[in-house]
């Protein structure tokens, strides 16, 4: 009974010794830089593991995607060439308009547009459940990646802003990710606001004044006071209108314009032209 | 040592292939959390003392590769001691038996999980968290979740039963000669 009570008495010691460790490194300690470091190896080594996986994944994610639309490829094979049609006579037009726009420009003394100097990445990892959504995208320090550079996709959409750098590859958190604030403002009417997320709204565009004018369909984008994301990138859209919990100020939860579970290839914004 | 190098394996491949591979196959609503399968497969084919270290270990791998720390160490230590509670209480010897308690841990995992999302966004209160669990929307996703994650569980369950009863194998005939 004795010997019982011996072994049964050093279990319980030895577990709670472990529990007490490890709850005073996680959640008193929690050395961001030791985690971070390990992060950094572990990523490092398991690159090319990482990579294939991904690759593989793919693969397969494009297979059985083809394989579950080849009914309705005809049908949207069709409506395609509509759309091609109609797009090539739009982009005629737009190309009547750069022109136009180019001329007045060198006669008023403008420069061209600004744009960006980007690097392409593929995604080899991801997390996009829940409220702290990330990718890892295979470019990394020995690539110029810094932390904070924007992540866009399409042209203008924003993805998120790199938020950890290692030797090949960095995470990027994601816009829907409730760790990630951005000064935005809506195109249409010039509102002035802060996009996050929140939870059962998902991403929102908050704090916005009451005088301010927000409608559905507006698009949200990146303000000039956005710290290290350029102007002009596309957020989303507002869907729905609410007063915030305080009523001081408006608040619009947004329709994101891409699907970030379909995204493979995305653009790292490195500096401006 | 064979063992120890084994299970390092298993803990890295379930990790890397959570990030590298299903996060990129399975929709975003759906979430086949094989390092949970494996945490839970693991419990019931090894004995609990034998293994709560390595899933400890397993716990702080995630939660360093997520980069949100202690919310799976925290998990999956109290998952430990629900199931070596109940496995201690009530003789669970057939796989039938094990696959419900599967599937009890897995749908109440992904409950805690939406509490500690509503938590960790400063949002929780009992009224919303009732409104969602009530939508048709999240009753289906629930649903599916749990369907998608027994199937993970019997796959995860065979391999590692067969990972194990190998090493446990050729560690005997090592013995032996």
């Amino acid at each position: 009974m004795n010997k019982f009570k011996k072994s049964f008495f050093e279990k319980t010691t030895k577990l709670a010794v472990v529990f007490f460790v490890v709850f005073f490194i996680t959640i008193i300690w929690n050395p961001y830089s030791i985690f971070s470091g390990f992060r950094n190896v572990l990523f490092t080594i398991t690159y090319p593991i990482q990579e294939t996986l991904s690759i593989s994944a793919n693969k397969i994610f494009y297979f059985t995607e083809t394989i579950s639309h080849i009914g309705s490829l005809k049908k949207e094979n069709e409506d395609l060439i509509i759309k091609n049609t109609y797009l090539t006579a739009e982009n005629a037009k737009l190309k009547d308009a750069l022109r136009e726009n180019e001329i007045l420009r060198k006669e008023i003394g403008l420069l061209p547009k600004k744009k960006f100097n980007t690097t392409t990445a593929y995604i080899i990892g991801k997390n996009l459940y829940g409220n702290n959504g990330w990718l890892l995208i295979n470019k990394g320090s020995i690539d110029g990646i810094k932390k904070d550079m924007p992540i866009i996709v399409s042209g203008n959409v924003l993805v998120g802003k790199v938020s950890e750098v290692f030797l090949h590859n960095s995470k990027v958190k994601v816009v829907s990710n409730s760790d990630i604030s951005i000064s935005a403002t809506t195109a249409e009417t010039g509102a002035m606001g802060i996009v996050g997320s929140k939870y059962g709204l998902g991403t929102v565009l908050d704090m916005v004044a009451q005088t301010d004018y927000l409608k559905k369909g507006d698009s949200v984008i990146t303000s000039e006071i956005s710290q290290n994301i350029p102007q002009g990138l596309l957020i989303g859209k507002i869907q729905e209108i609410y007063p915030s919990n305080d009523r001081l100020f408006k608040m619009a939860t947004l329709s994101m314009p891409i699907d970030l579970q379909k995204l493979r290839v995305v653009f790292v914004i490195i500096s401006k032209k | 040592m064979k063992k120890t190098i084994i299970r390092i394996i298993i803990l890295l491949s379930a990790v890397l292939l959570q990030v590298s591979f299903v996060n990129i196959l399975t929709p975003s609503n759906y979430n086949l959390n094989i390092v949970l399968l494996l945490t839970v497969a693991w419990i019931f084919i090894v004995d609990f003392e034998k293994i709560w270290l390595w899933i400890l270990i397993l716990g702080i791998l995630t939660d360093i590769v997520n980069g949100n720390m202690a919310i799976n160490i925290f998990y999956f230590l109290t998952l430990i001691y629900l199931v070596s509670f109940i496995s201690k209480r009530i003789l669970i010897d057939r796989y039938m038996y094990k696959l419900f308690l599967a599937i009890f841990i897995i749908s109440v995992f992904f409950l805690t999980n939406m509490v500690v999302d509503m938590f960790a966004s400063g949002k929780f209160n009992i009224g919303l968290f009732l409104e969602q669990i009530k939508s048709k929307i999240f009753l289906t996703i629930y649903f599916k979740n749990i369907l998608i994650n027994a199937v993970g569980f019997c796959l995860v369950y065979y391999v590692l039963n067969k990972i194990e009863n190998e090493t446990t194998k050729s560690r005997k005939m090592n013995y032996d000669l």
